[in-house]
């Protein structure tokens, strides 16, 4: 309990206070200042977020730019591609092209005058039985070109290419000579067998005492590498 | 101007303090302003950490238009507590025992005081405590803010007097039953307490100063001479001086008369405060008038001291003068 008695004759609005710094004073000014801090904060990333928002419109139209490029780019390649496979194609084609003309050329000078060619067939190729680990559709060559027909490529076995002769004969000693020469001299690089298929040799209906005869020449494998 | 009344709060919303300086405004000594710095300890004790005469000239003005601008003190930094508790000695400065402005002051008076009620409480007395306006903005400007201390109350120094009295080991030691004499230059407040609370404030216009006269004027003496006179026993002056005390005495026994018929209330101790000369013979005058023993009482003579406090070499003798300082102080500590 309070032994005195205070009447205090100073009014509220005169007490003042002993700080230095004046509350009343510096909390406007603080308060200024943080407003003006967060205004400035705020202008900032405004400018920040107009700048992005400005790069952002320039890279997407740069972007839309080079998309166009881009897609003009891969048909480029795509063409690029297309013609390299054609280039190489035709290259694998000429690559395995067995030519005929230059040594049939010396078939005159082997055949014995006592044979008579009748026929001379070159049949299309024996193309081997598909090789697991060996495509022959979509990515080879010639899968790649419309019309074009499959070929085996690589490793694949090689085609087998044969010459087929027919003809009359006095005998069978000089259907023999023409296996043989078949085998021999300017065809070696050529054929690599020749031999006359059973049955293939016999009397032929004209009763002269000649011989029908077929030699089988089996040429060196065709390979499109 | 209208001022309006103000009840005062029955305490204060601010946070409490414990260390409050003191400071008399108008105390007219030629030593300076009196003030005091008090500090309540943690187990509540209040203590006098230090006393001293401020050079400063705190007479307060004596009209509005003579108010000086821009005075402020600095004070020195014994006396650097946060809050300052001011009191004004003046004629001009009023406490009224009275329930209201209206019967404490007349009517042109309102207008120009600055007055604060205090609640009229069941068991205690309640009180106008009045300072012209411009007096009260002048004490209130002193200080300046930002700088240690600032003004947190102004109060009336017969008041603070008495809040002196009532915090003084002299009076704690009684039953709570007293008569006080608050002596004043020029005017004598009288106060009777019942159970440590005042039952009855009267002010007569009785004080120190028309002792002095009396003495100086019968004897054709100056002031100093006559205050000598006073302090000693070469000569007697009871004869000059019971006339001039007679009135103020016989107040007193009315006084005590009146407290004994409306509270029952049986006065033992007497106490007579604030003389700095001649208190053996205003007893003296006062055991004769009334039968009854005055004890003179100095209430800053007693006040706990801190260790270490600092003091005027001359405490001792001098300590009547920091009474009001010291009661506008315990006052506010007291009221927070």
């Amino acid at each position: 309990m309070s032994r005195t008695i205070h009447i205090n004759l100073l009014n509220e609005a005169e007490r003042r206070s002993a700080m230095p710094v004046r509350t009343r004073v510096m909390v406007p000014v603080f308060s200024s200042l943080f407003l003006l801090a967060v205004l400035i904060w705020w202008g900032l990333l405004a400018a920040e977020n107009r700048e992005l928002k400005s790069r952002t419109r320039d890279l997407a139209s740069k972007l839309a730019d080079l998309q166009e490029s881009d897609k003009a780019a891969d048909k480029f390649i795509e063409r690029e591609r297309a013609a390299n496979e054609e280039i190489d194609q035709i290259g694998r084609y000429l690559r395995g092209r067995l030519v005929f003309g230059a040594v049939l050329e010396q078939l005159p000078y082997v055949v014995p005058s006592t044979i008579q060619l009748t026929g001379l067939n070159i049949p299309p190729p024996l193309r081997p039985p598909e090789v697991k680990g060996v495509s022959l559709g979509s990515g080879t060559p010639a899968g790649n070109i419309p019309g074009g027909v499959k070929r085996a490529v690589g490793k694949a076995e090689a085609e087998k290419v044969f010459i087929k002769m027919n003809g009359l004969a006095d005998s069978a000693e000089s259907t023999d000579i023409l296996r043989k020469a078949m085998r021999s001299g300017a065809f070696t690089n050529l054929v690599v067998d020749a031999e006359i298929p059973k049955g293939a040799f016999r009397i032929s209906g004209a009763d002269d005492g000649t011989f029908l005869f077929e030699i089988s020449c089996e040429c060196t494998g065709r390979r499109f590498e | 101007m209208n001022t309006p009344e103000v009840k005062a709060k029955p305490r204060s919303s601010r946070a409490p303090l414990s260390d409050v300086v003191g400071i008399e405004l108008g105390s007219n000594l030629k030593e300076g302003t009196p003030a005091v710095r008090l500090k309540r300890r943690a187990d509540g004790v209040i203590e006098l950490f230090s006393a001293g005469f401020l050079p400063f000239d705190s007479t307060p003005p004596e009209s509005a238009d003579k108010v000086p601008e821009g005075v402020f003190w600095v004070v020195p930094r014994p006396f650097g507590a946060h809050s300052a508790a001011l009191t004004i000695t003046s004629e001009e400065a009023l406490l009224r025992q009275a329930s209201g402005a209206e019967d404490a002051l007349a009517d042109k008076d309102r207008s120009i005081y600055r007055t604060v009620l205090r609640p009229d409480e069941s068991d205690s007395l309640s009180f106008v405590a009045a300072v012209p306006e411009y007096m009260a903005s002048w004490a209130a400007r002193l200080l300046p803010e930002g700088r240690k201390p600032t003004a947190c109350s102004l109060q009336v120094s017969d008041l603070a007097r008495m809040n002196a009295f009532a915090v003084s080991e002299a009076f704690m030691r009684t039953n709570g039953t007293a008569l006080l004499l608050l002596v004043g230059l020029k005017s004598t407040a009288l106060v009777i307490f019942n159970e440590y609370k005042p039952l009855l404030y009267r002010k007569h216009s009785i004080g120190s100063e028309d002792v002095l006269d009396a003495v100086s004027r019968s004897m054709n003496l100056d002031r100093e001479t006559a205050a000598k006179i006073l302090n000693d026993t070469l000569i007697d002056p009871t004869s000059l001086l019971e006339p001039v005390l007679s009135p103020l005495f016989r107040q007193a026994e009315l006084s005590t008369d009146y407290a004994v018929r409306k509270n029952g209330c049986f006065i033992e101790k007497f106490f007579l405060c604030g003389l700095t000369t001649g208190a053996r013979y205003w007893a003296e005058i006062f055991k004769r008038r009334t039968g009854a023993e005055i004890t003179p009482c100095n209430p800053a003579a007693d006040f706990p001291r801190a260790e270490g406090a600092l003091l005027p070499d001359d405490f001792d003798s001098c300590s009547a003068s920091f009474i009001p300082a010291i009661g506008a102080a315990v006052a506010v500590l007291e009221d927070a």
